[in-house]
């Protein structure tokens, strides 16, 4: 061996001397590290397990004392452990055997299997709510949190839950959601429109109403939380005035006082009214609440009363008709101008003092009593007074008078219109002076027609006798041709008599109602055909039955004899025929007389109503006897025309309103 | 049948027809006697200062001073001269005349007519009537 080799021995066996030096020295750092260490771990344990101790402790104290009732169970259900809370809810002590599963109510049996899966699978359930029959028969509503506990081997082997009552809670829940329910139906079915503001102008509440009014498209759940800080600015222009709009809404905001009844007037024509309120809580300012209602209708209305008050009272004031409202006691409460003006007193004057004191003359005091009685049974009625005017001048006055209702329908009073008369009143007086003038004139005019025509007769009959004695007295004496002229003389003064006694008969042709009386025409038929003579060719009839006629029945005899005996009076034809006929209609009879006799022109068809127009200048006509029959006519509001054809004979008609007088 | 002689009074302004009624008497050869009065008033006279009590009255109407109808109401007045039988004798057939003469009591009315001849024929049955009848005498 060389040396070398030596010495590479040697140099191997003093590193691996050195390493192992180095190795023991690790060892002993690593045995000294882990000694401490386990030395660290002896005292770590030992806290530990008392760190356990005092938590096992803890938890048991704490289960026991829990307000919620705890209960442990086996995975049937089964308890196997509670607290006493658990005992307290549940009824039953923790030493029954109790399954909690026979407690849940029959209809929620499903769910609980259901959620029990669900349980098993996850390890644990959190607010689950059942109903369960307690042990005193109430049903309890409980909520419910749980977990599986496992074993060292991870295995399921229980299950712990804490259990909550919830029964009031859930119904007082209920409550208070109903109550926001109809809250909320309430703010959505008002009339007014409703905006509730935070206070920074975000929407809490808007109703439906609210989107209504300005034209708002969306819903009013959409509007919650808007900021409004803009929204004047934005709907300004629905506004007639609409910089005082914005002014306003900014006054309020920043004023934060209650202001109720704003009135805002829409280009639409709509007016709103608008409250504001502000809404604090402990003295902090919490938002707002607008309400506007719609007063548009309202207004109209009181516009309209207003305009109708104010033209009634116009009427009033100008009329020409005096007005006085009274009390019960007859103490005047009102008069307008007209009344002043027509009594001459002033409203002073007169308000408060009884108007039957003032006004009335004397006489009067028992018309108008009587009339005041009648209206207080709540008649209206017109009369007429005398009144003195405070000039002393006696006026009449017509009074129409109503009584006066209060909003409760009981009579406070009356209201009396008042209308001057007194030149009414004396014209009507004059008229009764004139007519009882006229009357009595006209009878003198009869009176005085009679006797003229008295006067105007008897000399005819002086000179009748005379030239009837002078011919006595002569007899035998006088040539024929003298005895024709006195023949003629008779014949004149016949023909003056008659005129005589058609002039009286015209002139006696007045209206006196004394003689009217039922006159049935029959009888008048037969009264004529007795006085007229009818000669042998001529035959009458009468067509039909005459009705009876309200009238004067001398009258209605004449117009019939005159008729009649006109057409006698001109019959040429070897048969004469004259027929008497009456058609009825709604208002009026129309008679006729028709004969087959000359006729008579058309161009005389008027002339022959005139009076002392003869169409013949026959020896007995007079030229009279068609106007006594006309004027007759028109004294029953009638109308005469006839028919006629020359040589063939003339229908007269005339007409006689069925209700005269 | 004996011829009775009548007291008969006329009252009647007009001359002409007094003299009518004359000869008509005397044409009719009756020999009833005439007492004339011209008016109410005359007539009034006769009957009770000359107590002239006839056994008809016939009056005319229209006359001066006191008419036909005024004197009629005095005659019914009096107690014994409304007895008279008193006929009406005028040419007025006023309704109205007839109606008050009648109401006031006349025993007759006649309207003298046109014709003389007619009128001799009223009166002689005028006459003849009243002749016939039982007439109070004074």
């Amino acid at each position: 061996m060389d040396d070398e080799k030596i010495k590479i021995y040697q140099r191997a066996i003093a590193r691996e001397k050195a390493a192992r030096k180095e190795a023991e020295r690790i060892l002993e750092e690593k045995s000294k590290e882990l000694f401490l260490k386990s030395q660290e771990l002896k005292v770590t344990n030992e806290k530990l397990e008392e760190l356990l101790q005092t938590k096992t402790s803890e938890l048991k104290g704490v289960f026991g004392n829990i307000v919620d009732a705890y209960v442990v169970m086996d995975l049937n259900g089964l308890v196997l452990r509670m607290n006493r809370a658990a005992q307290d809810l549940l009824g039953y002590s923790s030493d029954s055997n109790l399954n909690l599963f026979s407690m849940v109510l029959p209809e929620e049996q499903f769910k609980v299997l259901e959620s029990f899966k669900e349980f098993s699978h996850k390890g644990s359930i959190t607010n689950f709510k059942v109903k369960i029959k307690v042990a005193t028969g109430a049903v309890r509503l409980v909520h419910i949190n749980a977990s599986i506990i496992y074993n060292g081997k991870n295995q399921p082997v229980a299950a712990q839950g804490i259990v909550r009552d919830i029964t009031e809670e859930n119904a007082a829940q209920k409550l208070l959601v109903e109550s926001q329910n109809r809250l909320s139906t309430l703010i959505s079915n008002l009339h007014s429109a409703v905006l509730l503001e935070d206070e920074n102008r975000k929407i809490v509440v808007a109703n439906q109403r609210f989107c209504e009014f300005f034209n708002i498209s969306y819903d009013p759940s959409q509007m919650i939380g808007i900021d409004c800080s803009n929204a004047a600015e934005q709907s300004k222009n629905l506004f007639k005035n609409p910089e005082k709009f914005v002014e306003r809404i900014n006054h309020l905001i920043e004023n934060k006082k209650q202001v109720l009844s704003d009135e805002l007037y829409l280009h639409d024509g709509r007016v709103l009214e608008r409250d504001f309120i502000p809404i604090y809580d402990d003295n902090r300012y919490r938002g707002h609440l607008w309400t506007y209602r719609d007063v548009t209708l309202k207004r109209k209305y009181r516009e309209g009363i207003e305009a109708e008050r104010q033209k009634y009272s116009n009427i009033i004031a100008n009329m020409n008709l005096g007005l006085i409202e009274v009390d019960n006691d007859d103490n005047i409460i009102m008069v307008n101008q007209s009344l002043e003006h027509m009594s001459g007193y002033s409203s002073e004057e007169l308000i408060g003092h009884s108007g039957k004191d003032v006004l009335l003359v004397n006489d009067d005091h028992e018309i108008l009593e009587k009339e005041n009685s009648k209206r207080i049974q709540g008649l209206s009625n017109s009369y007429e007074v005398k009144i003195k005017a405070k000039d002393g001048s006696i006026r009449y006055w017509l009074i129409s008078g109503a009584p006066n209702y209060n909003l409760n329908g009981q009579i406070i009073g009356s209201i009396g219109i008042h209308l001057d008369i007194t030149q009414l009143k004396s014209l009507e007086l004059q008229k009764e002076n004139l007519l009882k003038k006229l009357e009595k004139s006209n009878e003198e005019l009869q009176e005085y027609a009679h006797v003229v025509s008295h006067d105007l007769k008897s000399p005819l009959r002086s000179i009748n006798a005379l030239i009837s004695w002078i011919k006595d007295d002569n007899e035998g004496k006088f040539s024929p041709v003298t005895l024709e002229n006195f023949d003629m003389i008779d014949a004149t003064l016949e023909k003056m008599e008659q005129l005589i006694s058609d002039v009286l008969e015209y002139s006696s042709i007045v209206s006196i109602k004394q003689t009217v009386s039922e006159v049935d025409l029959n009888t008048v038929m037969e009264d004529i055909v007795t006085l007229l003579h009818f000669p042998e060719h001529i035959n009458f009839s009468i067509k039909k039955t005459l009705p009876t006629l309200k009238v004067d029945k001398v009258k209605i005899q004449q117009l019939f004899q005159n008729l009649i005996s006109n057409a006698i009076s001109y019959c040429d034809k070897e048969k004469g025929i004259i027929e008497v006929d009456v058609e009825e209609s709604f208002k009026e009879y129309t008679f006729s007389v028709k004969d087959n006799g000359i006729g008579i022109d058309k161009e005389y068809h008027d002339k022959i109503f005139q009076i002392f127009q003869s169409l013949n200048k026959r020896e007995n006509s007079t030229g009279i006897g068609l106007s006594i029959v006309k004027k007759i006519v028109d004294l029953y509001n009638g109308k005469i025309w006839l028919d006629s054809k020359i040589g063939e004979g003339t229908t007269f008609y005339f007409t006689i309103e069925k209700t005269i007088g | 049948m004996k011829n009775i002689k009548l007291k008969v009074l006329l009252i009647e302004d007009d001359a002409i027809e007094v003299m009518k009624l004359k000869r008509a008497i005397s044409k009719l050869e009756l020999e009833h006697e005439l007492v004339e009065a011209k008016n109410g008033e005359e007539a009034l006279n006769i009957l009770k200062k000359d107590h002239i009590i006839p056994d008809i009255i016939f009056l005319d109407l229209n006359m001066p001073k006191i008419n036909g109808l005024e004197f009629l109401k005095i005659l019914k007045e009096d107690e014994v001269l409304q007895y008279i039988p008193t006929i009406i004798l005028t040419t007025s057939n006023n309704r109205k005349d007839v109606l008050s003469c009648y109401s006031t009591g006349v025993a007759g009315y006649i309207i003298k007519p046109l014709k003389y001849d007619d009128y001799v024929k009223k009166i002689k049955f005028t006459l003849d009537y009243w002749a016939m009848n039982e007439l109070i005498k004074a």
